[in-house]
């Protein structure tokens, strides 16, 4: 039981950014106001996620402009897949450990 | 962390992989539809040519016919699919729906442009075959940004071409099997097997 709790990432317990990931992990890329829009979040909500997993060095942010609106988009790193999958591989073996 | 909000997590990831990546506003009938539009087709081409029909003119009507039913497929699988996105609240005209799109069109664009060439050297022989199997692969191509149960939908058809070129001389009669059977089939089947779960 212990065992498996170790590999449960911190990160990862608050819903949002296990969606976040879970986003990023099936998607190249990813806007923000897409992003915002498929896990149902305010503006304010979803900046603060994104900035600490950006700092977690899950996730980089991408700044450009689509003529002379300026556009945020999101990409997972590969630090922050890999630390996604263990968190899931983690919550696959917890899951099996108590059926 | 208990079972239940970790059971709760995986599905909620499941779904949120599924919904940001795939193309989901297919509904069964609109597979339906397209093979009662397919036979329907058969059936006139069937009718209206005779044995002493000018070999010429019969191509003509086929053509038409087989375009007709194209063209009524295309425009009812766009209306349904706008309609399901709706119900289902998914946006309609995002990058899912192009990249779908453009990954469904491209053995078609490929496909539909041989079977052009081979009409016009006058090669008619395997065209219903090159139909078929170049619309299996589009279905292929699509089910990784769609539902992935297309792909079986999409090797009966390539199948069911090879069949055709094989045997040879049934062309009317393996179209239908394909765009007319095969789809009714796999509407009533993902009707069953997935809009009905839900």
């Amino acid at each position: 039981m212990i065992e498996s709790f170790q590999n449960i990432n911190k990160a990862f317990e608050s819903k949002v950014r296990l969606g976040i990931m879970a986003v990023l992990m099936v998607n190249d890329e990813m806007d923000f106001n897409a992003l915002k829009e498929l896990l149902s979040l305010t503006d304010g909500n979803l900046a603060s996620h994104t900035r600490a997993l950006e700092e977690m060095g899950f996730i980089v942010c991408i700044k450009g402009f689509v003529g002379r609106k300026p556009r945020t988009a999101f990409q997972a790193t590969k630090q922050g897949k890999a630390a996604f999958k263990t968190h899931i591989a983690a919550l696959e073996k917890f899951l099996k450990s108590t059926e | 962390m208990n079972k239940d909000k970790a059971l709760e997590s995986v599905n909620e990831i499941k779904e949120l992989m599924e919904k940001s990546s795939r193309f989901v506003s297919l509904s069964g009938f609109t597979a339906i539809i397209a093979g009662i539009y397919a036979l329907a087709g058969a059936y006139t081409v069937a009718h209206v040519l005779t044995p002493d029909t000018r070999l010429i003119v019969a191509l003509q009507t086929s053509i038409v016919i087989a375009a007709l039913v194209f063209g009524a497929s295309a425009i009812t699988a766009i209306i349904l699919s706008y309609y399901k996105s709706k119900r289902i609240s998914q946006k309609f005209f995002s990058r899912l729906t192009y990249r779908a799109l453009w990954h469904f069109a491209l053995p078609l664009f490929a496909g539909g442009a041989l079977c052009l060439s081979m009409l016009w050297n006058g090669y008619y022989g395997i065209l219903s075959s090159a139909m078929l199997v170049f619309y299996g692969l589009a279905q292929v191509n699509v089910s990784k940004y769609s539902y992935s149960s297309l792909a079986w939908l999409g090797y009966a058809f390539i199948l069911l071409g090879i069949v055709d070129s094989i045997v040879g001389g049934h062309s009317l009669l393996f179209w239908s099997i394909g765009f007319g059977g095969f789809h009714i089939i796999y509407g009533i089947l993902f009707y069953i097997c997935i809009e009905k779960k839900k």
